[in-house]
C-alpha cells in the first residue's frame, strides 16, 4: 500500500464542501493535478476541469467525479442558539440523530456541532416507532444563546458537514472516512490525469471534478456543454452489498472484488458499446470487475451522456459501505484497479475507437 | 402611494394569462417597453426580451420574471352545463372551492363562475378532478352558446383593491406580474443610468408549469448572471411557517439562498447584500424556500451563469388573493438598479471564479 495515497484519500475526503460550497474542493483537486495537466479551468458554477493533451485533434474524453459531499445549509438561527438546517443533498433521517458535525462560518473557522437526538427516556411510544422527521432537527454548538453564536461568525447560509475521523480498519485495506462520496471520484480522476503524464494516448482527457451533483447533477450539465465530449466517464461511489441484509439487492457487489460497471441507473443505461469496450480492458488486463445496476440513484453521466447532440458514457463505481452517512468504507484495491483500468482505457480511445462504439 | 402606479400594477395584475396563454399580458409587458428598450424580440415559445445596453462587451445580465399565472384548462363541459377543468400550475385545491374564476373565450370575452366540489365525503381531502365551474347556465347548449369550448383557459377572479389604510395592495397574480412590473420599471430606469453591461429584461412563459420560457430564453441570451425577480413566501400571519425564517410584507424585498431548483452561490448572494448594505435598502434573506424559481433554468443553462432570486415578500402564495406592500415594490425595484451599476466584468468574474 502507498502511504502517500493514503494521504491523499485523507486530504481528499477531510475537506468540507457540500453542494454549493464546493470551493475547497475545487482549489484541493486543482492542487494536485496543477504540475501534470496542460490547461485548468472552470465551467460557471465552481467545477473543476483540468486538460491533458495526448493529441490535440484527437476525441474528447471526459473523466468526472463530483466535487460536492451532502450535508447542510443553515437557515435559521433561534433565540437559543440552536441552528435550523436545510438538507444539501439526500440524507436518511435515521442515520443523523446525535451525529456529530462540523459547522464552518464564512470566514472559514470550523465548530463542533451536534444533531440533537431525545434520549429513550423521553421518547413516547409514537416516537419510539417512527423515524425523526429532519424538519425537527437541529445543530447544537454548545453556546448560550443566539448572540453567541453570532459573535462566532456564524449566519445564515453557512453550511456544516459530517464530521468524521479516517481510519484504515483492523484489515488496513478498508478504508473509513465520510465523503467517499465522491471524493473518490475526484481522486480518480485526478490521478489518472497524473499517471497519463508521459503515456502516449490519441485523445484529450478532461479530468473533472463537478458541482452540486448530489441535488440533481447540475455542474455535470454546465461542465459537460463546456468540454463537449465524445466519450463521458462518471467516477463515482456505488452500492456494496457485501454485508447483512442484502440478500435481496439485485447486484450484489463486493469490496476488494473490483471497479463496477453500472448498466443502468436511474439517470441513464449505460452505453453498450463503451461498456463492452470497457470489459475488454478489463480482461486483457486481467483487472477485475463486477456488475451493478440501480434503480434509486443516478450519476453525472446521466447529465453528460444527453449533452448537446449526445456522448456515450458509462458511470464506474467502487462498492462502498454505507454512503450518505457520516462515514462509509472502501476498499483500496478496488481503488487502484479504477485508476489501472481507466488509464488503459484512456490510452485505447484514439478516433477510430470513439467513432466505432459511437457509431459501430 | 402613486395612483398611476396603482392603476399599472392593476392593469397587470387583471390580464388573464395563465400558463401556455401568456398573449395578454406579453402585449402588456412590449406595449409598456416598446420606446424604452434598445431592442425588443422573442424567443421561440414566445418570452419576451427586452435589452439595455451600457456596454456592448459588457457582462450579459439577465432579469427574468415570468408572464404567466396559474390557472385553469377547460377539458370537458357536461350536460348540465358544469365545466371540468385540469390545473396550470400548482394549485392545492383546497383553497378553490367556492372561489370565482374567469373563463376566457377565444375572443376574449369573460364569462363569470365559481368552483364548485363534488367530493362525495366531508372531510376528504379534495382533488382537481372532484371539481367543476359552475358558470350559472343550466343546460351544455347555453354554455356552448357563450362561446365557451374545450380547451380554453380560466384564471381567478380577484378585485384589484388596497387594504384599508395600509400600503398593502390584494389582487391575483401578483406570483409573478409584479415580477413583469418590477423587470420593466427596472429596464426605463436603467436609460438614466450609466452602466457598464447588457441587461435583458425577460418576460418568461410557462414558468408554472416547469420553467420552459426561461430555459428558451436563457439558451437564446447565455447570460453570465441571472436574476430571477419573483414573489417570495411572506409568512407573517397566523401559523406562518415557524420552523425556517420567512419574510414579511412590509419589511423589504427578500433574497432565498436556496430553493428545490437553485443553490444561490455564495459570492453572488454576498454581493447582492453588500449592494442592499451600502444602499442603505433593508432586505429579508430567506436560507430555504419550497418550489423553484426561472433562477433553476438560467444558472444551468450551457456552461452555467451565478443565479440567484430577488423576491417581493407576497402572503398565501398561489391561490386567488395575494397580498404585499406597496413599499416593497419600490425598494425591490432600487435593488436591482443598484445590483446593475455595480456589475461590471472584473465584478462577474469575482463572482464566478475561486481565482
Amino acid at each position: 500500500m502507498n502511504k502517500e495515497i493514503i494521504k491523499t484519500l485523507k486530504e481528499f475526503t477531510d475537506v468540507a464542501a457540500p453542494s454549493g460550497f464546493e470551493r475547497n474542493a475545487h482549489l484541493l483537486m486543482k492542487d494536485y493535478v496543477k504540475d501534470y495537466a496542460d490547461e485548468m479551468t472552470a465551467d460557471n458554477l465552481g467545477s473543476f476541469i483540468s486538460i491533458k493533451k495526448g493529441n490535440e485533434n484527437g476525441p474528447k474524453i471526459m473523466i468526472a467525479g463530483h466535487l460536492d459531499e451532502i450535508g447542510f445549509m443553515i437557515t435559521k438561527i433561534d433565540k437559543n442558539g440552536f441552528l435550523s438546517f436545510q438538507t444539501l443533498g439526500g440524507w436518511w433521517s435515521q442515520v443523523m440523530l446525535a451525529q456529530r458535525v462540523r459547522v464552518v462560518a464564512s470566514n472559514g473557522k470550523e465548530y463542533t456541532g451536534v444533531i440533537g437526538a431525545k434520549p429513550p427516556h423521553s421518547l413516547s411510544p409514537a416516537e419510539r416507532k417512527n423515524p425523526a422527521d429532519i424538519k425537527n432537527m437541529y445543530i447544537d454548538l454548545g453556546v448560550e444563546n443566539k448572540e453567541a453564536v453570532e459573535a462566532l461568525g456564524i449566519k445564515i447560509g453557512d453550511f456544516a458537514v459530517p464530521y468524521c475521523e479516517f481510519a484504515q480498519l483492523a484489515d488496513e485495506k478498508y478504508l473509513y472516512a465520510k465523503a467517499w462520496d465522491n471524493r473518490i471520484g475526484c481522486y480518480i480522476a485526478g490521478e489518472v490525469v497524473r499517471r497519463l503524464k508521459d503515456e502516449k494516448h490519441e485523445n484529450i482527457i478532461y479530468g473533472v471534478g463537478t458541482v452540486q451533483e448530489e441535488v440533481g447533477l447540475r455542474g455535470g450539465r454546465t461542465s459537460s456543454f463546456k468540454i463537449e465530449p465524445d466519450i463521458g466517464f462518471a467516477l463515482d461511489v456505488g452500492i456494496a452489498g457485501d454485508i447483512p441484509g442484502t440478500a435481496n439487492d439485485d447486484f450484489k457487489c463486493a469490496l476488494g472484488k473490483g471497479p463496477l460497471i453500472t448498466l443502468f441507473d436511474s439517470s441513464m443505461i449505460g452505453h453498450k458499446g463503451l461498456r463492452d469496450f470497457v470489459v475488454g480492458v478489463c480482461e486483457e488486463m486481467e483487472i477485475p470487475f463486477q456488475y451493478a445496476g440501480l434503480r434509486g440513484g443516478g450519476t453525472d453521466a446521466g447529465a453528460m451522456h444527453v449533452t448537446k447532440s449526445g456522448a456515450p458514457s458509462l458511470s464506474l463505481s467502487l462498492a462502498t459501505r454505507y454512503i450518505h452517512s457520516n462515514g462509509g468504507i472502501i476498499h483500496y484495491d478496488d481503488i487502484e484497479n479504477a485508476v489501472k483500468l481507466l488509464v488503459e482505457v484512456c490510452k485505447r480511445l484514439d478516433r477510430e475507437t470513439v467513432e466505432k462504439i459511437t457509431f459501430g | 402611494m402613486e395612483k398611476y402606479v396603482l392603476d399599472r400594477l392593476k392593469k397587470f395584475t387583471d390580464a388573464a394569462a395563465p400558463a401556455g396563454f401568456e398573449h395578454e399580458a406579453r402585449d402588456l409587458m412590449e406595449k409598456y417597453l416598446k420606446n424604452d428598450v434598445d431592442d425588443m424580440y422573442r424567443d421561440n415559445l414566445g418570452s419576451v426580451i427586452t435589452e439595455n445596453v451600457g456596454d456592448e462587451n459588457g457582462p450579459r445580465i439577465m432579469l427574468t420574471s415570468h408572464l404567466d399565472e396559474i390557472g385553469f384548462l377547460i377539458t370537458a363541459i357536461d350536460d348540465n352545463g358544469f365545466l371540468k377543468f385540469v390545473n396550470l400550475g400548482g394549485w392545492n385545491p383546497a383553497v378553490l372551492i367556492m372561489q370565482q374564476v374567469e373563463v376566457v373565450t377565444s375572443n376574449g370575452e369573460r364569462i363569470h363562475g365559481i368552483v364548485g366540489s363534488s367530493s362525495k365525503a366531508r372531510g376528504k381531502t379534495p382533488q382537481i378532478k372532484d371539481l367543476y365551474i359552475d358558470l350559472g347556465q343550466t343546460s351544455k347548449e347555453q354554455v356552448e352558446a357563450t362561446g365557451i369550448k374545450v380547451g380554453d383557459f380560466a384564471v381567478p377572479y380577484c378585485e384589484f383593491r388596497r387594504m384599508g389604510c395600509s400600503d398593502t395592495i390584494l389582487a391575483k397574480a401578483w406570483d409573478n406580474r409584479i415580477g413583469v412590473y418590477v423587470v420593466s420599471e427596472v429596464m426605463r430606469r436603467l436609460n438614466e443610468v450609466k452602466h457598464k453591461n447588457i441587461v435583458f429584461g425577460v418576460g418568461a412563459i410557462q414558468e408554472e408549469t416547469g420553467c420552459k420560457g426561461s430555459k428558451t430564453a436563457s439558451f437564446k441570451i447565455n447570460p453570465d448572471i441571472g436574476i430571477a425577480v419573483d414573489v417570495e413566501f411572506a409568512t407573517d400571519f397566523p401559523g406562518g411557517s415557524e420552523k425556517a425564517f420567512s419574510a414579511s410584507i412590509g419589511k423589504g424585498p427578500a433574497i432565498t439562498l436556496m430553493d428545490q431548483g437553485t443553490i444561490c452561490q455564495p459570492a453572488l448572494r454576498d454581493f447582492v447584500i453588500e449592494v442592499a448594505e451600502k444602499s442603505k435598502i433593508d432586505i429579508q434573506i430567506n436560507g430555504f424556500a419550497g418550489g423553484g424559481t426561472d433562477a433553476s433554468s438560467m444558472h444551468i443553462s450551457r456552461d452555467g451563469a451565478p443565479s440567484l432570486t430577488i423576491g417581493v415578500p407576497m402572503r398565501y402564495m398561489h391561490s386567488n388573493t395575494g397580498l404585499l406592500s406597496y413599499s416593497d415594490i419600490e425598494a425591490t425595484i432600487k435593488l436591482i438598479v443598484n445590483v446593475v451599476k455595480k456589475l461590471d466584468r472584473d465584478k462577474v468574474n469575482d463572482i464566478t471564479f475561486f481565482e
